[in-house]
């Protein structure tokens, strides 16, 4: 290290270090150190040096006193020589798991996507990279405001490192973060407009991409780019030359859209026309009468009205579905209930996969009878193959696992040692569980907040994947003990798993219990990766960090230990 | 076993307004001094030498290296080489979790010297750590 003496005196000592993480100094010394160790890296270093000192020590000693019971010792040993064979049948069953994963679903969805117009893109890159977002960035974004918005994220990082223990400073950062995004740049070929009542009359043309926010938007007027728009009530009845995004409670699509519509709402009516593809999850969906869309049609939802007219084919989600248009293409429908009405036409094969067969009116034009297939819920139990697929799957899952825990194996042990205290992993994760969803609900109304909250949810959908490994890793630990390193620790997230699994295939027949047993699971796990997650971020060693005692505090101004530097 | 038959004749003495652990360790500890003086090698009980423990500030990403590298198992070797003060002062503290006051009492000395022995406890336990793995390191080459 290149410090003068003069700096070196400023540190704190070890004594006092030590001292201050057994809580034994008073409490105007320990306000000093905690002062400290916020500006000195150095000390910070040492302090956290120093805990992790202490736990080692006392995991040490507990270990040696709670020796294997003999028959898991032996478990153990055996389960140590025929690893080969275990790992070999994990991958097997982890790559039948993978192959029917991308068979079975993924493969069928890139099918799908491609028929609705997506080029094969996934998800990801249909909202960032090819979607009107990605153009919208691409304008908004000059070099300079990528230069100024990675300075502020690289301070805000600093910043929250040491003060992340204030929830406020955390929301200040990001909200800054937000209202940098939100901000219109002059020169820039995007815009933006923020209200609670906002109108593009009739005159009006926009010559870039527009995005929206606001309460009640009309859009009349004319948008050369994309139209990006978040809001309580949206009605564009204008001429949108792009693509539209959407979201909002309400939405009604009376104008002309040159390119695609993907949006989600609770109703939405789409009147116009539209010369793509249209994607949309919502409540109600209602494709009116008047509406011809160029493209296909993939919807989400609860019910599903289509009395317009579809270029290409249609894919529906939905508890009802009734349809009195025509479909140029194959439709493909799975949902309770569907009703084809005497004026309907579909051109290609119809398969519906539902709870009651299709009332179908023998007016209706199709170009063959509708393919029912009744729908099963849940799974069935009572089959073999339900059992494979569970072996199948705990593999893929434990392969999942293994390579994270490679990845990260600091954070890996740091998570397991959070789940085991049960108590407040579980607390957090009720938190986690039901918070994250929510706000990234929230930013996604913010329109620039949509980057935000998409990856809200895919940091939680990966913590929802996580969490049951997690959980399987702390039973497997109470089992045979804490592990000396990555391989043990996987080791054991293998047989904890396989064990959570196989108690709880019983019990997810009972749909109360195993639907509880199983959010328990998914919080517990969450909890204790955001405990872990938020350790990371402390800058400083929380209280009691070892089992230690809690001494009672000296009284005020008592000396203790040596004498402390300046 | 003779720890026991002395706690079973000192079972009167024991004072009900203090720590059971602490005067177990006590008597533990005094009937283990009394076997080291009968054997001559009795290591310094007295306290004068722990003010003058240096209070350096020691690297502390070595000293986190060193950790993050060591095992459970290291750990509980590199203990057994400790001075029976301070392999007692750590038990107590991070096995038994006594308090300051409880330790104090056990080994005898003030309470304000309680981290001081810890602190070289561990000081100690490094060293010995620091010396395992240079002998592992020699016994590779």
């Amino acid at each position: 290290m290149s410090e003068t003496p003069e700096q070196k005196m400023k540190h704190l000592d070890e004594m006092t270090c030590l001292l201050y993480i057994e809580r034994q100094l008073d409490r105007a010394r320990g306000l000093e150190v905690s002062a400290h160790t916020q500006e000195c890296d150095v000390c910070r270093t040492l302090l956290r040096a120093l805990e992790r000192e202490s736990r080692l020590l006392t995991r040490a000693m507990l270990e040696e006193e709670e020796p294997l019971p003999s028959r898991l010792a032996q478990f153990q040993e055996r389960a140590r020589r025929s690893l080969q064979w275990i790992w070999g049948v994990i991958f097997g069953l982890a790559a039948t798991g993978a192959y029917a994963l991308y068979t079975g679903y993924i493969q069928p969805w890139q099918v799908k996507l491609e028929e609705a117009g997506f080029g094969g893109s996934n998800l990801l890159n249909l909202l960032i990279f090819q979607g009107g977002l990605w153009k919208g960035w691409q304008s908004m974004i000059t070099l300079l405001e990528v230069l100024a918005m990675v300075t502020l994220a690289g301070l805000g990082a600093i910043f929250f490192r040491r003060r992340i223990r204030r929830g406020s400073a955390l929301a200040m950062v990001f909200a800054g973060l937000c209202a940098l995004m939100a901000l219109p740049a002059p020169a820039s070929a995007t815009e933006f407009r923020k209200g609670d009542q906002i109108t593009i009359g009739r005159d009006e043309v926009i010559h870039s991409d527009l995005y929206v926010a606001g309460g009640r938007i009309r859009i009349e007027g004319t948008i050369e780019g994309d139209l990006i728009v978040a809001g309580g009530d949206i009605e564009v009845s204008g001429h949108i030359l792009g693509d539209v995004l959407s979201s909002s409670g309400s939405v009604r699509m009376t104008g002309q859209v040159d390119g695609n519509i993907r949006g989600y709402a609770g109703n939405i009516t789409v009147k116009g026309t539209v010369g793509r593809n249209v994607m949309l999850f919502g409540g109600d969906v209602n494709i009116d009468r008047d509406a011809k869309i160029g493209g296909s049609v993939t919807v989400f939802c609860g019910h599903h009205t289509l009395d317009g007219h579809v270029g290409r084919d249609l894919l529906v989600f939905a508890g009802q579905v009734t349809i009195t248009g025509s479909v140029g293409g194959s439709a493909r429908i799975k949902g309770g209930e569907l009703h084809i009405d005497s004026a309907a036409q579909i051109g290609g094969p119809v398969n519906f996969e539902g709870d009651d067969p299709p009332e179908v009116s023998p007016q209706a034009k199709l170009a063959s009878p509708v393919h029912f297939e009744k729908r099963q819920h849940g799974d069935d139990y009572r089959s073999v193959h339900y059992y494979v697929w569970r072996m199948i799957w705990t593999a893929a899952f434990i392969l999942f696992g293994m390579v994270l825990f490679l990845l990260t194996p600091n954070f890996a042990k740091e998570t397991v040692r959070a789940g085991e205290q049960f108590g407040a992993p579980l607390g957090l994760g009720v938190l986690v569980f039901f918070g994250v969803p929510i706000a990234a609900i929230i930013a996604c109304f913010t329109v620039v907040g949509i980057p935000l909250g998409v990856l809200a949810v895919g940091i939680w959908l990966l913590m929802l994947c996580t969490a049951e490994l997690i959980v399987g890793t702390v039973v497997g630990t109470w089992i045979l003990g804490r592990g000396e390193n990555t391989w043990d620790m996987i080791g054991r997230m293998a047989l904890g798993f396989a064990l959570v699994r196989i108690l709880y295939t019983p019990l997810a027949q009972v749909h109360v219990v195993g639907a509880l047993v199983g959010l328990g699971i998914w919080m517990w796990g969450m909890g204790a990766i955001s405990i872990a997650v938020y350790r990371r971020f402390q800058p400083m060693i929380a209280f009691g960090g070892p089992p230690a005692p809690v001494a009672p505090p000296l009284p005020p101004n008592t000396t203790v230990g040596g004498p402390l530097p300046a | 076993m003779e720890i026991f038959m002395k706690l079973k004749g000192k079972l009167g003495q024991y004072d009900l307004t203090r720590s059971f652990t602490a005067w177990l360790y006590k008597v533990a500890a005094n009937h283990c001094w009394d076997t080291l003086r009968r054997r001559k090698i009795r290591q310094d009980k007295e306290t004068d030498d722990l003010e003058n423990l240096p209070l350096e500030h020691p690297d502390p990403s070595q000293l986190q290296q060193l950790i993050e590298q060591r095992t459970s198992e290291e750990v509980r070797k590199a203990l057994e080489k400790l001075g029976a003060r301070a392999r007692m002062a750590l038990v107590m503290r991070y096995y038994s979790d006594m308090s300051y006051d409880e330790i104090a009492d056990a080994l005898g000395v003030r309470r304000a010297f309680v981290g001081v022995v810890l602190l070289r406890a561990r000081h100690e336990l490094r060293q010995a750590l620091e010396g395992s793995a240079a002998l592992a390191a020699g016994g590779a080459l």
